[in-house]
């Protein structure tokens, strides 16, 4: 393959393929939208991942087993819980930006790395507050909700981050190899090129997962 | 612009020398499995002897943060050994994506992390199957201890590890039994896609898979778990170390399981073939579909529900504990929301199984194609709402039982569509009594008796009586066994000869599946006899007058797992002493799978996917002679 191939920009114009073609453009087209389905599977796994926990928050409230749902001395630290969503906030905001500016060069690039450091500050604000409440796990029913779902949601957040990460990655790095081409490198026409970035994918997921995490705040900081 | 395809071409990307030497196979996984359980074990140690661990988890001499840690960073350790990681650290500095590892190659790409979906589909179906003879291990111990009515063999407490290994190992590893093997082997090939949408995910599903079941073995070091499968609070927390390895397998299968069916799923919806339309995807894709749905649905339950039960143990949270304010009835709710779905995770990929097999040797095209999918789109549905009937002795609310009760009745309407499809194809049919349609017939008289005594069960005044006793074990196992178990050996000798290209015998075929048939049944009618005569689950000491007719069971169930070694047999033999080669489709099938030569090239379909618009896999109704309306694709040579 000639090297001015080789850094030819990629389109998705070209000759509309036979049925069972499989050219470069049918297999982005199909790579995204693999990644669009698997996106909201995994939203939907998410959802009845964080219902157990939401279910045991609403059954062991509701029933209060000898009145120890929540003793009057165990409370999160709400304004460590309003950083927390707010970042959250924030960041499904930055994502949904970047998102929208795909297709216009790196402009997507800051609106994702900004989704990327809100994220982390959420994560961080969460990790602060475990440092200073005043409850440990064993104080009773709500104490063992709060850090069992606060901290599982937590980690999917890190999930969520890398995946995340990873555009922004690929983005710099083709960058970088844009400015300096040389011979013997790994192209990315292929195969990477041919796999499409996976943003609009990735930006969904997010944007799902902020939003249980809104709902996780409401229960565990707001309700009584 | 002359790019070239990425399954032409990806091969050409050398790998860095460092990355040959050190091989990433299984042997650098165990390595770093090992090292993974040293670093988790210590970093469980020292975190249980600061003060803060003292305080909230006191008067314990367990070490189950330890224990949880090392299985955890073990599992890492093996994953990270086996090569795992490189492709996602690749990623995160932005490398480009390599679509493939160990696709070709001699037999060594068994024993790695392969992207190549018949690879792993024939992992599967090895590990699997080892499983599968540790878990009737498992069953002849017990049938052994239950030859007498006082606990003589391996007493009361190793009898309940024993009957916990048993039903885990089976319900845990066989929730893959055919969409692992099978699933992953044909669905790509039936719908004229190349490989999986996610090829490293379908690899990783199983060797998790493995590292699962080695954790569930280990329990016996750790003092086993008196639970049973079902692991229920407060006995869960109240067991000993042997507890952890049973909520970590569950958990990892549980990972396992919403990968595998996100992976099936994202793959039927995305990578079919011109033509394959989902009023034309084979029945099997169908069944395979509704479960991978189940699957990523109804898992993260469990998984969410064993981790409240492993910080329960290791950090001493009260999600289950009422004196921390907890319940261990949410726990029961919890998993049984899993649990059900679970249940027809196992027996729906055998329908589809059973409905592929059907029309090859009636002869006939699939009849009442449309009814067979209304049936398992029924059952999926149903099936998240009727978990509560495992409950009707357990403190359910009495106004909610005739609603339980109801739908549990109701969900075996569309499972009777299933069988309505099955008589409809073999109505006036030709029907040729090959090995796989012996085990279709058998998997439809088995399935029936589950069936209908799982209705019994489902009336509440029933259930009150015979809850908890070995007529639930007689159920489950028709259903289970009869109905699964079945499917999955009749496809082994279905798709053996397309898998590793030679033909089970068939003269012993036939004898193991009388001998698998007739002591099945031998086994398990009179476990229905037993649960009615009062037998309780899980334990040793039973009534005198029961001696006899559990002797007779346990004879029987002797030679049930003698008839599965003949299987084993079977294959030594095909395999080694009179080797028949399989043609590229011995069947005579339609099926677009048996289109293709055998063995399967890499890619499936090398040059040019098929044009599957005037394919029907079910066109038995055209004369063979016509050459069938099965088109072959370009370059597969059939």
């Amino acid at each position: 393959m000639a090297a001015e191939e080789q850094n030819a920009p990629f389109t998705l114009a070209g000759p509309k393929p036979q049925p069972g073609e499989e050219t470069p453009e049918v297999r982005r087209a199909r790579g995204a939208n693999a990644l669009s389905v698997a996106a909201r599977l995994m939203a939907g796994a998410m959802t009845f991942f964080f219902l157990s926990f939401g279910f045991a928050f609403v059954y062991l409230k509701t029933s209060n087993i000898e009145g120890k749902w929540r003793p009057a001395n165990v409370a999160p630290i709400q304004s460590w819980g309003v950083v927390f969503v707010v970042c959250l906030v924030l960041s499904a905001i930055a994502i949904v930006i970047a998102n929208r500016r795909q297709g216009q060069g790196k402009a997507w690039l800051g609106a994702a790395t900004a989704c990327l450091v809100l994220g982390l500050l959420a994560i961080i604000a969460q990790i602060l507050e475990y440092t200073q409440q005043t409850f440990g796990p064993t104080n009773y029913a709500y104490a063992s909700v709060f850090i069992g779902w606060t901290g599982f949601y937590i980690l999917v957040m890190l999930m969520s981050i890398y995946w995340i990460e990873i555009q922004v990655a690929t983005e710099a790095r083709e960058l970088r190899e844009q400015r300096q081409p040389h011979e013997g490198k790994i192209v990315y026409e292929h195969p990477d090129r041919l796999l499409p970035r996976g943003l609009d994918a990735a930006a969904f997921f997010w944007t799902y997962l902020v939003g249980l995490g809104v709902i996780m705040w409401v229960l565990v900081y707001l309700v009584k | 612009m002359s790019l070239a395809y990425p399954h032409q071409s990806s091969s050409s990307v050398e790998r860095p020398g460092w990355r040959k030497l050190v091989g990433f196979n299984i042997f650098t996984g165990i390595i770093g499995a090992v090292i993974g359980y040293i670093i988790g074990w210590y970093i469980g140690k020292a975190l249980t002897t600061t003060p803060y661990y003292e305080y909230i988890r006191v008067n314990t001499l367990e070490d189950d943060l330890a224990l949880i840690l090392a299985y955890s960073f073990g599992v890492i350790g093996f994953l990270v050994g086996m090569g795992f990681a490189n492709y996602p650290v690749g990623r995160m500095l932005g490398r480009p994506a390599s679509l493939r590892e160990k696709e070709t190659g001699g037999a060594w790409r068994y024993f790695g992390l392969s992207t190549d979906h018949k690879v792993v589909g024939i992992q599967y179906l090895v590990g699997v199957g080892f499983f599968f003879f540790v878990g009737g291990l498992n069953a002849m111990l017990i049938r052994t201890e239950l030859l007498h009515n006082t606990p003589e063999f391996v007493g009361p407490e190793k009898y309940l590890t024993i009957v916990g290994l048993h039903s885990v190992v089976m319900l845990g590893t066989l929730t893959s039994a055919v969409l692992g093997p099978f699933a992953n082997y044909f669905v790509p090939i039936m719908i004229g896609a190349r490989r999986m949408a996610f090829p490293r995910i379908e690899a990783l599903t199983f060797w998790l898979l493995m590292a699962a079941g080695v954790i569930l073995l280990s329990t016996i070091f750790f003092g086993g778990f008196p639970t049973g499968w079902t692991g229920y609070e407060p006995l869960n927390d109240q067991a000993l170390m042997g507890m952890d390895s049973y909520i970590l397998f569950f958990a990892l299968v549980g990972i396992s399981m919403v990968l595998l069916g996100m992976n099936m799923i994202v793959t039927i919806v995305t990578m079919r073939a011109p033509g394959v339309t989902w009023g034309r995807l084979p029945i099997f894709c169908w069944a395979t579909f509704v479960t991978a749905v189940l699957m990523v649905l109804a898992a993260p339950m469990l998984i969410g529900t064993l981790l409240m039960a492993a910080l329960d143990r290791a950090i001493g949270t009260s999600f289950f504990l009422t004196l921390g304010g907890g319940s261990a009835y949410l726990f029961e709710n919890l998993f049984w929301f899993f649990g059900h779905p679970e249940v027809y995770v196992l027996a729906l990929p055998g329908f589809g199984l059973i409905l592929e097999m059907l029309p090859v040797f009636a002869r006939k095209p699939l009849w009442g194609y449309r009814i067979a999918v209304a049936g398992f789109l029924g059952v999926g549905l149903m099936s998240f709402f009727v978990w509560q009937h495992h409950l009707f002795v357990s403190g359910i609310n009495a106004d909610l039982r005739p609603f339980y009760m109801l739908s549990t009745e109701i969900i075996s309407i569309p499972t009777g569509f299933v069988f309505l499809a099955f008589i409809g194809t073999i109505w006036r049919s030709r029907i040729t009594f090959t090995v796989p349609m012996l085990f279709c017939f058998a998997w439809a008289f088995n399935f029936l008796i589950g069936g209908a005594s799982g209705v019994v069960l489902s009336d509440v005044p029933t259930n009150a009586q015979l809850h908890g006793s070995f007529f639930v074990i007689a159920h489950f196992h028709y259903t289970i066994m009869g109905g699964l178990g079945f499917a999955f050996v009749g496809a082994i000798y279905y798709y053996v000869p397309k898998m590793f290209g030679f033909k089970l015998n068939e003269r012993i075929g036939k004898f193991q599946f009388w001998a698998m048939f007739l002591t099945f049944n031998a086994t398990f009618l009179p476990i229905f006899a037993l649960g009615l005569k009062g037998m309780a689950r899980r334990v040793t000491f039973y009534p005198a007058d029961l001696i006899t007719l559990n002797r007779v069971v346990s004879i029987a169930a002797y030679l049930l797992f003698a008839s599965m070694l003949l299987l084993v047999y079977n294959v030594v033999y095909s395999l080694v002493f009179e080797r028949e080669r399989a043609t590229d489709n011995p069947w005579h099938s339609k099926g677009m799978e048996w289109q293709v030569p055998t063995p399967v090239p890499v890619d499936n379909f090398p040059d040019k996917i098929p044009d599957m618009r005037d394919f029907d896999p079910y066109d038995y109704g055209v004369p063979v002679s016509g050459g069938g309306a099965a088109p072959a694709p370009a370059g597969a040579g059939a």
